[in-house]
């Protein structure tokens, strides 16, 4: 038996700590490690952007700024596949995640999804005067005191509570599709959508009640992967996925105020 | 008549005086609220929370582990290269 066969049958070494579970997958000593201090930089960053692609889409209205959103909007979804990836029920990963991505398309993300969320923040304004910054600080204010229960512990994401907030939230994404559908169809919406009665305002309730739910997965992830002494792109990653989330929770507490002011 | 128009504009001053109120306190919670995130965002979470064997295993999910490892077994492999082979 040649040395090299030798190596590949018995492994490089028989020292169980070096062998052990606990030690593979950490980052070699040369590879720059993530921090929680780089991924809050990094949120500010991307929050920095989407705040200013709001602003611009904010002031200069028109058709073109309409065409730039939507098209915001799409290479928002598209880098977020291009990250995130897309799993589907009994089919899996049909994209697998790819977090070394984020570097390059969390600043996209930020700035398509700034786009889209300015034009829809101005029409909700003009309906509503002073209903953005009721829905911003809102959403600040859900975001804080979530972060506030996982520091401390009082909120624990566990296995089951991954699946629970993973299938209402595909249910949540899937009654979206479904009503796009109908709306192409019918020209209606879906009357959990559209109604302002009690129904609707339940339902409203519920959606923003899981995305901020999701809230607490996405500091789970920023956590654990400082932890684990994750490469520098995952700061990149756990602050995508943070905005992410929160920008979908500033999405639907704006439509909750919408609904409670339209009565 | 005119007692009744007026009473209306004053109903509604008064009542855009409340609305701007509560846009004003609520844009005063909600920079404390972005102020206290990113200040706690900085530190690492409770004991109570990391300390734990339910936790979520994402590396499971999201493979920056495996990016990393298979690195290291490229250095290994070559590492195990022997001239006499």
């Amino acid at each position: 038996m040649s040395r090299h066969q030798a190596l590949n049958s018995f492994g490089r070494s028989g020292n169980p700590i070096i062998r052990s579970a606990a030690f593979q997958g950490t980052v070699s000593t040369n590879e720059e490690r993530m921090s929680l201090e780089g991924a809050v930089n990094k949120t500010g960053i991307l929050l920095f952007l989407t705040v200013m692609a709001a602003a611009v889409s904010w002031n200069f209205q028109g058709p073109l700024m309409s065409i730039i959103s939507s098209l915001g909007m799409f290479v928002a979804f598209i880098s977020g596949i291009m990250t995130f990836g897309f799993y589907f029920f009994f089919v899996g990963w049909i994209v697998e995640p790819r977090p070394h991505n984020a570097p390059k398309t969390a600043p996209i993300y930020a700035v398509g999804m700034g786009f889209f969320i300015g034009l829809l923040s101005q029409q909700a304004e003009n309906l509503y005067p002073g209903i953005v910054i009721q829905a911003v600080s809102l959403t600040f204010f859900v975001a804080a005191s979530l972060l506030l229960a996982y520091k401390t512990g009082l909120i624990k994401p566990t296995q089951n509570f991954l699946l629970m907030i993973f299938a209402a939230t595909m249910g949540i994404f899937l009654t979206y599709i479904a009503n796009l559908v109908y709306f192409a169809f019918t020209g209606n919406y879906f009357f959990v959508l559209s109604d302002t009665g009690p129904v609707g305002i339940l339902f409203s309730l519920f959606v923003v009640g899981i995305a901020a739910l999701n809230l607490v997965l996405d500091f789970d992830i920023i956590e654990q992967a400082d932890e684990q002494g994750a490469p520098k792109y995952m700061e990149w990653f756990g602050a995508m996925a943070l905005m992410a989330t929160l920008i979908w929770l500033y999405i639907e507490i704006l439509r909750l105020l919408m609904k409670l002011r339209g009565r | 008549m005119a007692l009744y128009r007026d009473t209306e504009i004053i109903d509604e001053i008064k009542r855009q005086i409340a609305v701007s109120y509560l846009t004003i306190f609520t844009g005063l919670l909600g920079l404390f609220s972005a102020f206290i995130f990113f200040y706690l965002l900085r530190f690492k979470a409770s004991t109570k929370q990391t300390d734990r064997d339910n936790r979520i295993k994402w590396s499971k999910f999201i493979p920056y582990r495996n990016e990393t490892s298979k690195g290291d077994s490229e250095k290994e492999s070559q590492d195990a290269t022997f001239k006499n082979d």
